[in-house]
């Protein structure tokens, strides 16, 4: 990481004692536990170990591939941005940090410290990466913590993947509720007959608190979201702000505690696609050597192809199996195991790792250069 | 003159007289010869310490990063944090 150029950032920064780490080989899971499909994420603690949030967000493919989020401001005008972080926004984030932070600091700590408790998780199979199986031992890459943690599930408790380690870290949107990538934590839409909606979030909300955690991030949104039991309520509060009349310039703040219905299956409304480096290692080890990247075929080569809307139609941009590779860059998955219900990448990937059991296989349907093929592939 | 063999194949032949090239340099020779092998073969002993460590002596040896990140050691930073009052932002970042 270069020195930020952004003379604000900086500023910030030196309120903060800065510690950068290249390896998470030592990482301790409990404590400091994030999306490990990033490749650039913060947490924020107290130099007692409490942690106070996390920032680093990303939910779908970077507009350029292998763009690095970097709070240096030359570099971000070089590469472009992540769709879901921006230095506005990081800034907010650690503006609010330190408002916790003073107040951790003046007193308030034994209470913050029991709403901050649940910022760390639950204890892992494994007490750090480099303890996990088949990694590798001078650096684990990050996205292996999410392939080992689906291939220990598959082996320990077969067949009960959850779809929390799948659609983990899930957005907000998925419940009707899109954050602003500049702010800390503001709503930016809500969208009508949402569960946000019907909880009553509007635009312009400041989330202050979500299940009793004060929320720095959308990543802290992401943290309560990736562990709220479903069918249940959640409560938020959040500030918002308000004229008296339309003709004032003063504004008055106001707070409003909220209950979010938290659905079943709300998490299968997204996708997780795009956590294509971690599904590539983990299909190589399920499917003998088969690593994909996939999505979902886009409209207008549905078109081309003359596939129906409503069918499954699966595009494979690329195939990174060392041995002679089944499925090849182009190809177009139309059925899966002749019938299996799934319409979506997201959902073949989540039909692969929780349904097909070890010693079976997985017959695809294909299409490949006008011709209809059909592929086994061994399950292990 | 002394040879050694591969098989049936010469790898070395030695012409030299015993008066002025004595068995000791000989043993020298091919001690040294033994010790070459692995260059010769295109190989590289491998590293026995961490590799990344180089990496981030170099960064903050060129980039002058030194007085604003404490580099891999979070212990340390928490203790910085502790005496000094101050928040801990502790990044977790891929080497580029």
């Amino acid at each position: 990481m270069a020195r930020p150029r952004d003379p604000e950032l900086v500023e910030l920064l030196k309120q903060f004692v800065c510690v950068r780490k290249i390896q998470i080989n030592d990482l301790d899971f409990a404590r400091f536990e994030f999306d490990f499909e990033l490749t650039w994420s913060v947490c924020l603690l107290n130099g007692d170990g409490t942690l106070y949030g996390r920032y680093g967000t990303r939910s779908v493919r970077d507009r350029k591939r292998n763009v690095k989020f970097d709070p240096d401001a030359s570099h971000l005008e070089r590469d472009g941005m992540p769709e879901d972080m921006s230095l506005e926004g990081f800034k907010a984030s650690l503006r609010a940090t330190l408002a916790l932070h003073a107040r951790y600091q003046s007193g308030e700590s034994e209470r913050l410290r029991t709403q901050l408790e649940a910022k760390t998780g639950d204890a892992w199979p494994w007490p750090n990466p480099a303890s996990m199986p088949g990694v590798q031992r001078s650096c684990t890459h990050c996205h292996q913590v999410n392939s080992n943690l689906v291939l220990h599930h598959r082996k320990v408790t077969p067949m009960i993947v959850p779809d929390s380690i799948l659609w983990s870290f899930p957005m907000p949107d998925e419940l009707g509720m899109s954050l602003d990538p500049e702010s800390a934590v503001r709503v930016a839409r809500v969208l009508p007959g949402s569960e946000a909606h019907k909880a009553g979030l509007r635009k312009g909300d400041q989330v202050l608190a979500m299940a009793g955690q004060p929320m720095l991030s959308p990543a802290d949104v992401q943290w309560v979201l990736h562990h709220a039991p479903e069918d249940e309520y959640l409560h938020i509060r959040v500030s918002r702000a308000a004229k008296a009349s339309p003709v004032d310039t003063a504004e008055t703040v106001s707070f409003a505690d909220l209950r979010l219905f938290i659905p079943k299956d709300w998490r299968r409304r997204g996708s997780f696609a795009w956590r294509w480096r971690s599904i590539r290692e983990t299909l190589a080890r399920v499917l003998d050597g088969e690593a994909w990247h996939c999505t979902d075929l886009p409209a207008e080569r549905r078109g081309q192809l003359k596939i129906d809307e409503g069918s499954l139609a699966i595009e494979v941009l690329g195939n990174m199996c060392r041995k002679e590779p089944r499925l090849k860059t182009g190809d177009v998955i139309l059925a899966v195991d002749d019938n299996a219900n799934i319409r979506n990448t997201s959902e073949l990937y989540a039909y692969i790792f929780q349904r097909k059991r070890a010693g079976s296989q997985l017959v695809l349907t294909v299409l490949r250069e006008s011709s209809r093929i059909r592929i086994v592939i061994p399950v292990s | 003159m002394g040879v050694i063999h591969w098989g049936e194949r010469a790898l070395l032949q030695v012409h030299l007289s015993p008066k002025k090239f004595p068995a000791v340099m000989i043993v020298r020779l091919l001690f040294c010869a033994f010790l070459s092998i692995p260059s010769m073969l295109g190989q590289t002993p491998k590293p026995t310490s961490d590799p990344i460590k180089p990496v981030v002596l170099r960064w903050t040896a060129a980039d002058k990063v030194a007085d604003f990140w404490i580099h891999e050691d979070l212990e340390a930073g928490l203790a910085e944090a502790r005496e000094m009052g101050k928040p801990v932002l502790l990044n977790y970042r891929c080497v580029p």
